[in-house]
């Protein structure tokens, strides 16, 4: 029982975030939540006004547009796991996701991790291949005070 | 001077210039000509008798009245044949007519009176009295000891080295002739115009005089202890053998006194001031060096209107000044100095700035002042530089003092303030000290999002759990 104590703290300490950020300089933000068929948790378009996430506007414009997804995951260790799900959720989009390469904009799929615990995973060489046929680029960050 | 007198001298009875003396002065007479000797005796004491009556003139003539002028030769030896028979022959204005030659006297034998009459000439030349002149020369041609002695003297150059001390106690080298009383071959009143301020050259004159002559300088010859064909030109254009031997080490000093800055042949002035037998002058003291120096593009002399303080064209400095300023013993020394003995000149400034001074001075701490005030001012104006450039107004960074979020008190809001900024996994976020967000876009451009409170729910730091937390 001791044992199964123990597993169920270690897993319970491994966490991390999965993150899709989309970046581009004038593209409408909506068009991508439609496109993608998904709520983002932050959408900008260039040029306008900003506003912090208690509400506050701040000054000046958003020099380009933006806009994010994300979601955590706790007690799996495989985090590239959750880059492949992703991958399999764009990979349907690649025409629309290279128009935003091409328009000069920016897809990064990254994975957030605490750096309080071990954690670690491989991405196998078929998902980077498939990353790269999307032109995304996979981002790994490690938050030494990882807060949810 | 040896041939003329091996002449005189070596050659035995019957040749030679002095072969002619009496028989009895010269070797025991043998007995086949002791009537010919006894008669040139008588006649020769008949000569000298008239001879001490007017020593002034000519040859007089044996039996004529005091004073007279000889027409004739009277002395036995005398071959007026041998000059070209009627041809007059004679020095000092004595006459000898071929006609009134004696017949019985041999033809080729010795010429007294030409003898003489050569002696006394040179006698004269050399600055003897006429009336001592034929004394001498008479001894000469009598006593061939008395001319081995006399001879000597009137052919050899009687400039002794000497130092002659000025009105100032100072000591000039010259080659002084108290025989032709001049100094360095100038006349003493022309001596004395070429220097004002030089010795005495009257007192030189008697110093030189005196018993003890002064030893010539090593390897001295008659005209001069530098004997080549440069010296000489130097020596006839009047340039004082001091000058003359400094020359010699000298190539530019040689060179100078060649070129002659003033351009006079009887008073050169090619020395620098400050050199032994230069005029001094403190006027310019470029004054007096070679043409090339004069115009101050010298090879490695100093100007003093084209360098100061290092800099080309610039004003004086307050470095020069107080170099200028300065004590004799505090003045850097000049690039070049000619003399040992050099008064004391205001030093011209020296290329580089930061020539030798000795420390507390305040030459030095001025130049101290300036370096660092310097080096300030180029550190600023890098400085102001490198700022416009990473600081421009264009340009917004994070301010001063800003630091990494992960090692502020909103490390554990690290994650969630990325992503209200959109920044990605590359991006840095940073906080500023009054507590603002600052992200970085991939273009490398920097966005502030105001206060982090407003980027979390809470408004309140997440705080840090790591070992440095702390610090903060």
């Amino acid at each position: 029982m001791v044992t199964e104590q123990i597993a169920d703290e270690e897993t319970s300490e491994l966490r991390y975030e999965v993150r899709l950020l989309i970046r581009h300089p004038n593209i409408d933000p909506d068009r991508i939540t439609e496109t993608l068929g998904s709520t983002p948790h932050l959408s900008a378009m260039a040029g306008g006004v900003r506003k912090a996430p208690n509400g506050v506007i701040l000054a000046g414009h958003h020099k380009f547009s933006v806009w994010s997804y994300c979601f955590d995951v706790e007690g799996n260790r495989l985090f590239f796991s959750d880059i492949g799900k992703m991958i399999d959720r764009l990979e349907p989009h690649k025409a629309f996701l290279a128009e935003i390469v091409d328009g000069g904009g920016s897809i990064e799929l990254a994975v957030n991790l605490p750096g309080d615990i071990n954690i670690g995973d491989s991405l196998s060489w078929r998902d980077l291949a498939r990353l790269s046929a999307l032109q995304i680029d996979l981002g790994i960050e490690v938050f030494p005070d990882y807060n949810s | 001077m040896a041939s003329l007198l091996d002449a005189l001298l070596s050659a035995g009875r019957g040749g030679g210039l002095l072969g002619g003396l009496p028989a009895s002065w010269q070797y025991p007479p043998s007995a086949p000509e002791a009537d010919e000797d006894a008669e040139k005796r008588r006649q020769t004491a008949a000569w000298l008798a008239a001879m001490h009556q007017d020593p002034s003139h000519g040859l007089p003539v044996p039996g004529a009245a005091p004073g007279a002028m000889n027409p004739a030769p009277p002395l036995a030896g005398i071959d007026a044949a041998s000059y070209g028979g009627s041809t007059p022959f004679g020095l000092g204005g004595v006459n000898l007519p071929a006609a009134a030659a004696p017949q019985d006297v041999p033809a080729s034998g010795p010429n007294l009176d030409v003898q003489y009459q050569a002696i006394r000439q040179a006698l004269i030349a050399n600055g003897e009295k006429p009336e001592s002149a034929a004394s001498k020369a008479m001894l000469a041609i009598l006593n061939p000891e008395a001319a081995k002695t006399m001879l000597p003297e009137v052919f050899t150059d009687q400039a002794q080295f000497k130092l002659i001390k000025d009105g100032s106690g100072r000591e000039h080298p010259a080659f002084v002739n108290p025989r032709n009383q001049t100094i360095n071959g100038q006349r003493v009143a022309d001596y004395d115009r070429r220097d004002p301020d030089g010795p005495a050259t009257s007192d030189a004159l008697a110093r030189a005089r005196g018993p003890a002559p002064a030893a010539p300088l090593p390897g001295a010859a008659a005209s001069g202890p530098y004997p080549n064909l440069t010296a000489r030109a130097l020596r006839m254009k009047g340039v004082p053998e001091a000058d003359i031997a400094a020359a010699i080490k000298q190539p530019e000093l040689m060179k100078a006194l060649i070129n002659g800055n003033d351009g006079s042949a009887s008073a050169p002035t090619p020395l620098a001031p400050g050199m032994k037998g230069a005029p001094e002058s403190h006027d310019n003291p470029l004054k007096g060096m070679s043409p090339a120096s004069s115009t101050g593009d010298a090879a490695g002399l100093n100007s003093t209107n084209r360098i100061r303080d290092g800099f080309p064209g610039g004003a004086q400095g307050p470095l020069s000044a107080a170099r200028q300023n300065a004590s004799d013993g505090n003045t850097a020394a000049p690039a070049v100095q000619l003399a040992q003995h050099a008064p004391a000149i205001p030093a011209a400034p020296l290329p580089n700035p930061g020539g030798i001074f000795r420390p507390g001075t305040p030459e030095n701490d001025q130049w101290t002042r300036d370096f660092i005030d310097a080096n300030r001012r180029a550190g600023r104006a890098i400085g102001n530089a490198i700022g416009n450039i990473l600081h421009n107004e264009n340009a917004q960074r994070p301010p001063a003092g800003s630091r990494p979020i992960d090692q502020t008190p909103w490390s554990g809001d690290h994650k969630q303030i990325k992503k209200a900024a959109g920044a990605g996994a590359k991006d840095d976020v940073r906080i500023s000290p009054d507590g603002e967000v600052w992200a970085q876009h991939p273009d490398g451009s920097w966005t502030n999002f105001g206060p982090a409170q407003n980027m979390t729910g809470s408004g309140r730091p997440g705080g840090r759990r790591g070992k440095d937390r702390d610090r903060w």
